[in-house]
């Protein structure tokens, strides 16, 4: 398990990281990069923060008696978590109608909360492995 | 304390399985087409499973351990 973890802690970075690639003009985006990226860190951030809610309601006696912290993170995360990306879903739609810099600044703050929940679950998530 | 471990390694299963689609369509290089068309699909897929609950306006995560837990 230590092994696994220290591979999701080095891919960590990459999780956090938007893309770094070129968009092929073609494809679905065509050609927008920013907003690639927005779905890109929307569907990551969905992914961590639901999976350690699930792990948290899976472990949730235990964690609340030997780890107050991660269910109080949790509970956080479900109030405000959805609000987040129903967030993101309208500044990412305001952005599609009229892509401008001050649609971006705002799509982006967010984004960072998105992101920084999703750091604080994969902290709270490895600590409690290794701890164990 | 087992059990703990097991949900630990199902969520780095979950990890790894989730983290070769997106590295796929962030490494470097041109993003393909279809690449494209996974990282849309998902996110489409996402905005789905929020709903509006009509009592109080706001969006709700379909699901039950995304209920507050006593």
């Amino acid at each position: 398990m230590r092994n696994r973890l220290v591979t999701l802690l080095v891919l960590l970075p990459a999780l956090l990281l938007v893309g770094c690639g070129t968009l092929d003009k073609t494809g679905v985006y065509a050609g927008d990069k920013f907003l690639y990226d927005t779905d890109l860190a929307i569907g990551l951030g969905y992914e961590t923060i639901h999976s350690f809610i699930v792990w948290e309601t899976a472990n949730h006696e235990y964690l609340k008696a030997n780890a107050p912290d991660v269910v109080k993170a949790a509970d956080k995360m479900r109030s405000d978590a959805p609000m987040w990306f129903a967030s993101a879903y309208v500044l990412r739609d305001a952005y599609v109608a009229n892509p401008s810099s001050a649609g971006q600044t705002a799509l982006k703050q967010v984004l960072a909360m998105i992101r920084a929940a999703m750091q604080e679950a994969v902290r709270y998530t490895t600590q409690t492995a290794t701890h164990n | 304390m087992q059990a703990i471990f097991l949900m630990v390694d199902g969520l780095l299963t979950l990890f790894e399985k989730l983290l070769p689609i997106y590295l796929e369509a962030v490494k470097s290089g041109q993003i393909t087409p279809e690449q494209q068309e996974i990282v849309a699909k998902r996110s489409a897929a996402i905005r789905a499973n929020i709903i509006i609950d009509p009592v109080t306006g706001k969006p709700k995560f379909l699901g039950p351990e995304w209920e507050k837990k006593p």
